[in-house]
């Protein structure tokens, strides 16, 4: 693994020592090498470029067509579409996304919710198909026995959240300056290899940089989780084991668990999730829908509601869970 | 620290000790802003001394660690599974145990806190499910046992289907 050749230089350096030109070659240096480790898993803009970061993101409003949200520019004006009762395709403009969708030949990961309002009542499923190189289509089905009733499911419609990942695209190459390194006696301010290329080159680096992080080094682009949480169930009660972005978790009902972030969103519609529940059991069936229900109110707070499948009937049941939350703020 | 930004100048101008103690002090920033969320190669090895990540990746816990695509190959004897993948939370390479039709225990190379989201693949209007059991602990170590659902009959049966991870995890230290 190559290392980081990046050398930490002392801000009060140049006064005590003479001005040579050392300094100022290992700053160049310095900021090419911070301008090669955010080319690994970001384009010369700025825009994040991984596999782990999904290209595609977002919520989708019922309806005929559908109504997206938080869609990145990376969905390149594609289409949403509810060709049938329980369906949704998202396709995507040819040569946007990174790599097909095609998941037989290349990396697609994908993660889906269900967020209607219904989710409250019973649980829902949600599968995925791959298409063609640029469309998956969604299948949303919920249970239409009634809780310790029995287990008929069926399509139904719904709002969805969905993420896609894909392999990363080639990088796009650096926009730095040139700069070459000085010599002894040299002047500092010498044409083309000069104080210039320095002040540029930072200017260029920190533009990018800030087109998806904070000055503080955060992500704000909303295809990166605001939130996320472990909660534990350990048969009294629910507890915050491991999370950021939560100020705090509260246990509604059976089953019924909410989340208050320490962020608020610009809106419930434009906001994502994707819980998963760990089951009591290896053996065990159980299912987690989550929703954002209230946002841009000074606080952002989302719901999960958990069921598990006891051989015969749904109920609600306390469990343990998973849940990464997205969002615009 | 805090970044400025610094002038620029005209050929042969004097420039002073402190607009080269800013330009440092810049890529101090600048290096600290990544640093904050992304690897500089201070994450360890995992148990196969893999490095847990790799300069400039990110180093996130709101950014899944490792994202995979799982295909089961039902013409053999016995079904196996093959990953398309990107990420270390499987080390080198996916080990994984056959528990039974429809689950598969993966062996998880990081001894932090993790969580995994699971999606079922489908080509068919028949309801299908995946979910995900976490294991810490035990002679099997961390692992994430997977098991894909399909309704026949009326009845949720354990299938082998494919299905997609993707799987978050604790900063690494």
């Amino acid at each position: 693994m190559p290392l980081f050749p990046y050398v930490q230089q002392g801000s009060s350096f140049a006064r005590r020592d003479p001005l040579g030109p050392s300094t100022v070659n290992q700053a160049h240096e310095n900021i090419r090498a911070i301008d090669v480790l955010a080319a690994v898993e970001h384009l010369s803009d700025g825009t994040h470029n991984a596999p782990e970061i999904p290209w595609v993101l977002g919520h989708l409003e019922d309806g005929s067509p559908p109504t997206g949200y938080l869609f990145n520019t990376g969905y390149g004006g594609g289409t949403l579409a509810r060709p049938a009762t329980g369906e949704y395709t998202v396709s995507v403009v040819s040569g946007v996304m990174p790599v097909g969708l095609d998941g037989s030949t290349l990396l697609s990961s994908i993660m889906a919710n269900v967020s209607r309002e219904q989710i409250a009542n019973v649980p829902h499923t949600i599968t995925a198909e791959v298409v063609s190189a640029t469309s998956l289509k969604f299948r949303v089905r919920s249970l239409t026995s009634a809780l310790g009733a029995g287990n008929t499911w069926a399509d139904t419609n719904g709002h969805i959240d969905v993420g896609l990942h894909s392999l990363a695209v080639g990088y796009d190459g650096s926009l730095l300056l040139p700069y070459e390194l000085k010599q002894r006696r040299s002047f500092l301010t010498e044409e083309a290899t000069d104080w210039n290329a320095l002040v540029q080159n930072q200017g260029i680096i920190r533009n990018a940089a800030l087109a998806e992080h904070a000055s503080d080094g955060t992500h704000n682009v909303d295809r990166i989780a605001k939130a996320v949480a472990w909660v534990d169930w350990d048969g009294a009660s629910y507890s915050l084991a491991v999370s950021e972005g939560v100020s705090s978790i509260s246990r509604i009902s059976t089953g019924i668990v909410q989340l208050t972030l320490q962020v608020d969103f610009t809106s419930q519609t434009s906001a994502a999730c994707f819980p998963e529940v760990q089951p009591s059991l290896t053996s065990e069936l159980a299912v987690i829908n989550g929703r954002c229900n209230n946002s841009g109110v000074g606080t952002t707070t989302f719901i999960v509601y958990i069921y598990a499948y006891d051989g015969t009937n749904w109920n609600r049941a306390d469990r343990s869970f998973f849940i990464p939350m997205f969002g615009t703020v | 620290m805090a970044y400025t930004k610094l002038f620029k100048v005209c050929q042969d101008a004097p420039l002073g000790y402190q607009s080269v103690n800013q330009a440092v002090d810049n890529n101090t920033a600048l290096k600290d802003l990544y640093n904050e969320k992304h690897s500089i190669g201070v994450g360890g090895n995992n148990i196969y001394g893999v490095p847990l990540l790799n300069i400039g990746r990110h180093d996130d816990i709101l950014i899944a660690r490792t994202v995979a695509h799982f295909t089961v190959d039902t013409t053999a004897p016995t079904p196996t599974l093959s990953t398309t993948m990107s990420g270390p939370m499987f080390g080198s390479g996916v080990q994984y145990q056959r528990l039974g039709t429809g689950q598969w225990r993966l062996f998880v190379s990081t001894p932090q806190r993790f969580g995994a989201t699971a999606l079922c693949r489908s080509t068919a209007s028949i309801d299908r499910k995946a979910s995900c059991y976490v294991t810490y602990g035990g002679t099997s170590g961390p692992s994430i046992i997977v098991t894909t659902w399909e309704v026949d009959a009326g009845t949720f049966v354990e299938t082998d289907l494919d299905f997609s991870l993707a799987i978050w995890a604790q900063r690494a230290a």
